[in-house]
């Protein structure tokens, strides 16, 4: 297939001089949050792993992630977890092309940053 | 405005290819697992986060007990796909140059598909007490 326009023509938007929205940091934060969350699977398997067959691997997991250090770990994934969760849903009711009015981008946007951050405080709590 | 003062658009090399063929089933793909991923990862999260400790008897104790071993599988799998449409729409997405672009793809799908072999052994094996 042939390639896509290579002109140089100035491409849009310029990110460097865009005025961060929330529209647009909550879009990046969902990718971001994703290829986090991969990392996050990636030890998982390594955990489950290393219990199966590796208790050196698994020591050392136990050890690095009830650090301080380790818990602000699981505690990031606790928070993209819950974001990228909330965030998918209101993608979900775009793909099915519901919510797309600016004021209710905006409003699905703050309440998926209130919901996820309720929910990681109740994921805390449960592990408390 | 004159035709021939126009931009030429990506339209005009797009018409007559078809539809979007395989595209649209790793889209579908991740919208189901994204659903399905909506009550197994609550449940992954809220269950980890609430086993008293985290030693392997206990992990152990609390996989054998009851289904926990199968959803653990399922969110597993079903987790590490969704991963796998993400990451290759991102890297889709901002890797430019083809046969990187075919490369990164590549190691993404062994990579992926040995950590799903990897967590559905582990976890047979740790039900089965080997």
């Amino acid at each position: 297939m042939s390639q896509p326009q290579t002109s140089s023509r100035p491409l849009s938007p310029h990110l460097q001089v865009y005025k961060p929205q929330i529209t647009s940091t909550l879009s990046i934060l969902h990718r971001l949050t994703g290829l986090w969350l991969a990392v996050a699977a990636a030890v998982l398997v390594l955990w489950l792993y290393g219990l199966a067959f590796d208790a050196s691997l698994f020591q050392a997991l136990t050890g690095f992630f009830s650090g301080l250090f380790g818990k602000v770990l699981l505690f990031s994934w606790v928070l993209a977890f819950n974001y990228h969760l909330c965030n998918g849903i209101r993608h979900l009711f775009w793909d099915a092309g519901k919510g797309f009015e600016l004021p209710k981008v905006y409003r699905s946007g703050y309440l998926v940053l209130a919901a996820s951050l309720i929910l990681s405080v109740l994921v805390w709590l449960g592990s408390l | 405005m004159k035709k021939e003062q126009m931009t030429p658009t990506p339209l005009v090399q797009a018409i007559g290819l078809g539809s979007a063929k395989a595209g649209f089933s790793h889209w579908w793909l991740q919208r189901l697992t994204a659903i399905f991923l909506i009550p197994l990862g609550l449940w992954f999260v809220f269950s980890l986060a609430g086993v008293p400790d985290y030693s392997a008897a206990t992990i152990q104790a609390w996989l054998r007990s009851g289904l926990n071993a199968f959803w653990l599988g399922l969110f597993a799998v079903t987790a590490l796909l969704h991963a796998r449409l993400g990451i290759e729409v991102v890297v889709e997405d901002y890797v430019h140059t083809r046969w990187l672009e075919v490369l990164i793809k590549t190691l993404l799908s062994l990579a992926m598909a040995s950590a799903i072999a990897l967590a559905v052994f582990s976890i047979l094996s740790l039900v089965r007490g080997a």
